[in-house]
């Protein structure tokens, strides 16, 4: 496997360990970075997912944007194929140069989890996907979610600033609809959008933002990612990191447009009542914990910064184990009081 | 002459002639009923004068009661004054003390948000430790060897 040592880039606080990345042709306008695994979340996660990366990947090249999907398979399940192999073989016009996949050792879910109910570590696969990300922009998105229209043309049309955290509003499409053969038509039509159609309010402009983070590379880094010192919950963190963001002084603007997510059973906004009173044991972790109110200084190795990489296949690596790669257990200096306080931290009280 | 001489001497024998007693006699009626009526007039003066009297006791009265209720009022009113004026020296005093905490407000609304903010930081620093301890509990159960007694 042919690799340089590269884009370590540096953080607010200390310098970032350098990541491990595959050498490659020219940097893409944009990373989307994605995570999942095959193990059925949410009922059909592979047809969401294929679905949406077609549609993606085909607007994106119509458009001429040079982007990449970077894939974080998180900790996959033994006994059933990788989302990588199934993925590539439903999606034959996938360039595979425009991807790279990372499949997560699983024995790194058990030593970074600091809630044993937690089922998925979404940020921390985001973190893996950040670190070894190319694009001079970095969008965090998820696995079952359509740009819209405006997004793509912002990204057409290069009209992005660095320094900037992008947001789009999160549209959510009726569950059980079909959106095999999709169109504009369809994907902008509000009757198919279940629930009322929200809006981002400032400062933080949070709300969905797993679905949608975009910013330059560098801000990204400068962020150090998603909070990786409270390892109890994926609630929560996306908005996180905007009260990171907020609080060093990055600008948080609307991109303009929305972005459309499938809605489906297991989801945190479908499933969340099931857990009302006892938000302890769900599967998402508690959401309880002051995400708005904290910031975080993450360790150095951030993003699985040292985790060795073994080629699996073309673009696609196995993240092995190491506990060199994995960061202390407890790092409580890590945590901080947001400065400036957010106004919704106070009324989150 | 005579006859005025005559009428002189008659009259010192206490005689006057019947035409004069006759007009005598009538002013002595109508002097008479002059005075009657004088009489009764006076009467009714007099009990007009009673009457009005009467009437001015009786306000007298009603305006001494007046008055000593009014002097009660007065006192009353000093007292509620002085009452007054002290209640609204204690209010001065706390209005000043309101007007010390609103300039206070905003620096202990700071505070408390500075605190509230460091309580949050503090709970989620509790949250990871207990979540490590959970997680080395879990660990160290599983690692643990059961001895048979």
């Amino acid at each position: 496997m042919s690799s340089t040592f590269a884009r370590g880039g540096t953080s607010s606080q200390r310098p970032a360990e350098r990541v491990h990345l595959p050498e490659s042709a020219e940097a893409p306008l944009v990373s989307v970075v994605l995570t999942g695994r095959n193990d059925g979340h949410g009922g059909d996660f592979v047809g969401r997912f294929i679905r949406t990366l077609r549609f993606n990947h085909q607007h994106l090249r119509e458009r001429g944007v040079p982007h990449e999907f970077v894939f974080i398979e998180w900790a996959p399940r033994s006994g059933v194929p990788l989302l990588a192999e199934v993925v590539l073989g439903e999606l034959p016009e996938l360039d595979p140069d425009v991807c790279s996949w990372f499949v997560v050792d699983p024995a790194y879910q058990s030593a970074l989890s600091l809630n044993p109910r937690l089922e998925y570590m979404e940020f921390a696969a985001k973190n893996v996907g950040i670190r070894r990300a190319r694009g001079r922009f970095i969008l965090t998105s998820n696995c079952d979610v359509f740009l819209g229209r405006e997004v793509l043309e912002r990204l057409a049309k290069a009209e992005l600033g660095e320094g900037t955290i992008y947001r789009a509003v999160r549209l959510d499409l009726k569950l059980g609809a079909d959106y095999g053969d999709l169109s504009w038509d369809v994907l902008e039509d509000l009757r198919n959008v279940d629930g009322r159609v929200g809006r981002l309010t400032l400062p933080l402009m949070a709300g969905g933002a797993g679905d949608f983070i975009l910013a330059d590379r560098l801000t990204y880094l400068r962020l150090q990612g998603f909070n990786e010192v409270y390892r109890l919950t994926r609630f929560g963190l996306d908005a996180n990191f905007l009260v990171k963001a907020h609080s060093i002084g990055v600008p948080i603007e609307d991109i303009g447009g929305p972005v459309y997510h499938i809605s489906h059973t297991g989801s945190y906004r479908l499933s969340r009542r099931l857990y009302a009173g006892r938000e302890d044991e769900a599967p998402y972790g508690d959401r309880r914990w002051p995400a708005l109110a904290v910031v975080y200084d993450n360790p150095p190795t951030w993003g699985l910064a040292l985790a060795p990489a073994r080629q699996l296949s073309h673009r696609c690596w196995r993240l092995e184990f190491s506990w060199s790669a994995v960061p202390p257990m407890v790092g409580l200096k890590g945590i901080a009081t947001a400065r400036p306080s957010t106004p919704v931290a106070a009324r989150a009280l | 002459m005579i006859r005025r001489l005559v009428h002189r001497v008659l009259r010192l024998f206490g005689l006057v002639s019947a035409r004069r007693h006759e007009r005598l006699a009538r002013e002595f009626e109508a002097v008479s009923k002059k005075y009657s009526q004088a009489k009764e007039a006076s009467k009714a003066l007099e009990k007009r004068a009673r009457q009005h009297s009467e009437t001015l006791q009786v306000r007298l009265k009603s305006a001494q009661v007046g008055l000593k209720s009014a002097n009660k009022d007065t006192r009353r009113l000093e007292q509620a004054n002085a009452k007054g004026d002290r209640a609204l020296k204690v209010l001065q005093g706390r209005l000043e003390d309101v007007d010390h905490l609103r300039r206070a407000l905003p620096g202990t609304d700071r505070e408390l948000s500075m605190a509230r903010d460091h309580l949050m930081a503090i709970e989620a620093k509790l949250d990871i430790l207990e979540g490590a301890a959970n997680v080395l509990d879990l660990r160290t159960r599983r690692h643990v060897i059961p001895t048979s007694g």
